[in-house]
């Protein structure tokens, strides 16, 4: 045993001391910073010498800098705030549908209707008077508008919504271009050492992935040998090492986005994140608008059918009272071309249509229930098809590639409108031209009001308006309670992760204490040592 | 557990968050006053809400229809009593059939004074409609044809009904003047569904004949009178309403046909003022008939307003039960919520300030 031996272990204690006070003042001056976690020095003794008297230490060594942190809880992290992104977005969307029927302040279409069809009570007690047919033609314009400009929220809404997506591909393309940057330089750093760790730049890129979670669904592994992160989205690739494939939005024949990912469509597969949720709202938006256009076309359709049953003031028969429907066809194909006609109203089940095309034969399916309804042999020259009122002409040369789309529900909102001007023109007589004080006709149009439709799967107009509203209520209501759960399992999965990785300032501040004593001490170990060479040396 | 700080400040602020938001419900049921402010609060209650409002406003609607159905009936009323009375001035003359022959013009003026007066009635005008035309509203009940010397019916016999209840409970509203269909009474003319014969005070036989007008399409009662001992008295004419009666009263008692050129025998004169007289017996106790059915139509119209405001104010409640917040209990959870937030910010200004770095000297 050596007098410089006790100078090198004070040495090392100081050293140690210092890179623990370095650590400590990390943790604190980080406390705030998120992903953070709090770090540690490991300490070790070093090998003791045999000496003649035994073995005797050498002193404290640094065995590495330990970052607290449980992988497994930041994966769970991950995958909660995927749920929490979906849901959030979701509840979002929704609520704001939900507020366009919100009949629970009177906003929506259940009293403009009621008083629509009340107003025509009206003109079956004076069938004759013009002020009973003026307000006829007034409520008609207030449900008008009102269906119009609900009709305008819902769209407003998805076009929103659709933005959304080209936003948020450009933050998940960001964030993918950090990691692989994160992954590039965690690698180099932590090349060739099997117990030094990037912990900073390992938080940083924790902190990108979580952040990443709650955009897109997405799943990441680790690579043992770099350390360098996968990330996937719909199974493909967004990040492998220092390389990065970019999401793209692009439009689809509907003008809707989708989703591709390394040359392959991956929208059906992203049903989480924010992403998720935007879609999501996307495919209940649209069921919604949907069922919407389908009640006003019925409202149009079985009116105009009962009105133009019966005479106006003037005798004339055979008016409409709303425009009458008109048909949206969908071009899909490459040289063919169809027209469709409404031939017959009465026999419209305001269904949506599909034309497509298989070898030389024709199939017209149902688009809403994919259901075949008809199908036959095509003629290029001109096929012509009758099918449920509606008179379907094709014609041009088709591959089993294209398909039509036609749909009488598309306008149904921003064509409505009423067909009359006058209130003359209103036909409240059911029996023989030109009775004045028949209201025979305008108690058949009151009733309506209370009738099942078949198209409305034989429910009365205010019976599917009211599960509308119901539908629009349950889908916020599920999102926010989504949410809510969510909620509340990130925040006991991130007090969980705090609780290991968190600082806690108590414990900085006793450690500063605590390592201050240990340098003091090592600083005078070495001035004992040195008290202990003056003494020989003065011998 | 280990407790980092971060984690306090974190669950403080969740803390606060969640109390805000619940303060932030129980304010908007205050101020809205209702404890459903969007379907999603609770979708049952909205759907059961949107029933009980689409029920008020159509009880609204039926109530208004019953209002203006009762005041249109009040109207009809009126000019049936008056019809009634004026028919009652025309029988008492009949009873006179010895008059001189100042009393008879006298009776020729009145009678056709009377005439005008049930002409008038009959074409009433309620809300810019000819109330007994039917369906033919826009037309006068009878005009008078001076080529046939004829009062003709113009209207139909159309029942016009309106909506007093759920489920379209609907009820027959107005009066037509004229209608070949026995069942439905009508109080300007009666219905001779087969012919009849009555015999006169003289003797003679008087024999109705319901026949067709192929002028006007309509049917009206043929009169063929027989005196079988002078057959020189025999006579025939027509009518169908009470206009055509009187107008063959205030001729007869100048003993003249109704188209003037012929002249009538006393006999014949006096034989004709009493088949009217009989005539108007039978009117006068259809209108009789008619008025009490409209009496019962605004009494069966008052009942189901009752029914309905009843309906109305029950289904009013139970909307008000449905979404209206309670105050009392609102505003208790006001306060739990307001105290809560209390506790937790001075509790907050106790934990977040401090440190053992606050401790060390």
């Amino acid at each position: 045993m050596s007098i410089t031996g006790i100078f090198n272990i004070g040495i090392s204690a100081l050293n140690a001391s210092q890179t623990q006070l370095s650590v400590t003042s990390n943790n604190i001056a980080n406390q705030t910073t998120p992903g953070y976690s709090r770090q540690e020095v490991v300490l070790d003794f070093t090998t003791p010498v045999l000496q003649a008297q035994g073995f005797i230490g050498q002193g404290v060594s640094i065995a590495g800098i330990k970052r607290q942190y449980d992988s497994l809880l930041q994966n769970q992290i991950n995958q909660t705030q995927q749920d929490y992104g979906k849901s959030s977005t979701l509840s979002q969307t929704l609520s704001s549908i939900e507020q366009i029927f919100n009949e629970a302040q009177n906003l929506g279409l259940a009293t403009p209707l009621a008083d629509f069809f009340n107003a025509w009570q009206g003109v079956a007690s004076n069938p004759q008077g013009l002020t009973e047919r003026s307000l006829v033609l007034q409520k008609s314009s207030a449900l008008i508008n009102s269906a119009q400009s609900m009709e305008r929220g819902i769209q407003d809404n998805l076009k929103y919504n659709e933005n959304e997506i080209a936003g948020l591909t450009d933050q998940v393309n960001s964030l993918s271009t950090d990691i692989a940057r994160l992954n590039d330089q965690i690698a180099q750093l932590e090349a060739g050492s099997t117990t030094t760790t990037a912990n900073d730049l390992r938080d940083q890129r924790d902190a990108a992935l979580k952040e990443l979670s709650g955009l897109i669904e997405s799943s990441s592994w680790e690579n043992k040998d770099n350390g360098s992160l996968t990330v996937t989205v719909g199974m493909r690739n967004l990040v492998s090492g220092n390389t990065t494939n970019t999401l793209s939005a692009v439009y689809d024949k509907e003008g809707n986005y989708n989703l591709q990912l390394d040359g392959q469509d991956v929208t059906s597969r992203i049903t989480k994140g924010e992403m998720g949720g935007v879609l999501t709202a996307r495919q209940d938006i649209e069921e919604n608008l949907h069922d919407f256009r389908k009640l006003v076309a019925s409202i149009t359709n079985t009116v105009n059918l009962q009105h133009a049953q019966g005479y106006d003031l003037d005798g004339s028969t055979g008016n409409n009272f709303f425009n009458p429907l008109g048909l949206t066809v969908r071009d899909y194909s490459s040289g063919a071309d169809l027209t469709a006609t409404i031939t017959n109203y009465s026999q419209l089940t305001l269904d949506e249509y599909s034309v497509q095309f298989n070898g030389a034969n024709y199939e017209i399916y149902n688009k809403g229930t994919g259901a075949l309804k008809t199908s036959g042999v095509y003629i290029p020259a001109g096929t012509t098809i009758n099918l449920e009122g509606i008179r379907f002409v094709i014609s041009g040369a088709v591959t089993d590639q294209d398909s039509f789309t036609v749909s009488p529900l598309t306008t149904a909102i921003s064509n409505f409108g009423t067909a009359i001007t006058s209130p003359r023109e209103i036909a409240a007589s059911g029996t023989l031209a030109g009775l004045p004080g028949d209201n025979t006709n305008a108690l058949a149009v009151a009733g309506l009001m209370n009738s099942q439709v078949t198209a409305l799967d034989s429910s009365t107009f205010s019976d599917y308006y009211q599960s509308l509203v119901g539908q629009t209520g349950t889908q916020s209501k599920v999102a926010s309670d989504e949410l809510t759960f969510a909620d509340n399992f990130l925040s006991n999965l991130n007090n969980r992760r705090d609780s290991i990785s968190g600082v806690n300032l108590d414990e900085e501040a006793s450690n500063l204490i605590r390592f201050q004593r240990t340098y003091q001490a090592g600083a005078r170990l070495i001035q004992a040592a040195d008290e202990i060479f003056q003494t020989l040396l003065q011998l | 557990m280990r407790i980092a700080s971060d984690m306090i400040y974190k669950q403080l602020s969740r803390s606060l968050k969640d109390n805000l938001s619940k303060l932030n419900d129980i304010n908007t049921q205050l101020s809205s006053g209702k404890k459903i402010n969007m379907p999603s609060d609770d979708i049952l209650g909205t759907l059961k809400a949107m029933d009980y409002k689409l029920s008020i406003s159509q009880n609204k609607q039926y109530e208004q229809n019953i209002t203006d159905s009762t005041n249109y009936l009040s109207y009809v009323d009126t000019v049936l009593t008056q019809t009634s009375e004026t028919l009652l001035s025309l029988t008492k003359q009949t009873s006179d059939s010895s008059g001189t022959a100042e009393d008879r013009a006298y009776y020729a003026t009145q009678a056709t004074a009377l005439r005008d007066t049930l002409l008038d009635l009959s074409n009433s005008v309620y809300l810019n409609s000819y109330i007994f035309s039917g369906s033919q509203s826009d037309q006068q009940a009878y005009v008078y044809d001076a080529g046939t010397y004829q009062y003709v019916y113009q209207g139909d016999d159309q029942q016009m009904s309106v909506p007093i209840g759920t489920g379209m409970t609907s009820m027959t509203i107005n009066v037509v003047g004229n209608s070949d269909n026995s069942a439905i009474l009508t109080p300007f003319s009666y219905a001779l569904q087969a012919a009849a014969t009555t015999t006169l005070s003289d003797g003679s036989v008087a024999t109705y004949t319901p026949v067709l007008d192929p002028i006007h399409n309509s049917t009206i009662i043929q009169v063929g009178i027989t005196n079988a001992a002078n057959p020189g008295e025999n006579d025939t004419f027509s009518f169908s309403n009470v206009m055509d009666m009187a107008n063959l009263m205030s001729h007869a008692w100048q003993y003249q046909d109704v188209d003037v050129t012929k002249s009538l025998t006393a006999q014949q004169s006096m034989n004709r003022i009493e088949v009217v007289a009989g005539a108007l017996d039978k009117t006068q106790n259809q209108l009789l008939t008619v008025q009490g059915q409209v009496g019962l139509r605004q009494a069966q119209l008052s009942d189901q307003k009752s029914k309905l405001d009843a309906n109305t104010l029950t289904q009013q409640n139970s909307l008000s039960q449905t979404e209206d917040a309670d105050m009392n209990e609102t505003i208790i959870d006001l306060q739990m919520v307001a105290t809560t937030l209390n506790a937790l910010r001075s509790a907050a200004a106790n934990i977040i300030s401090k440190s053992l770095f606050d401790f060390l000297k």
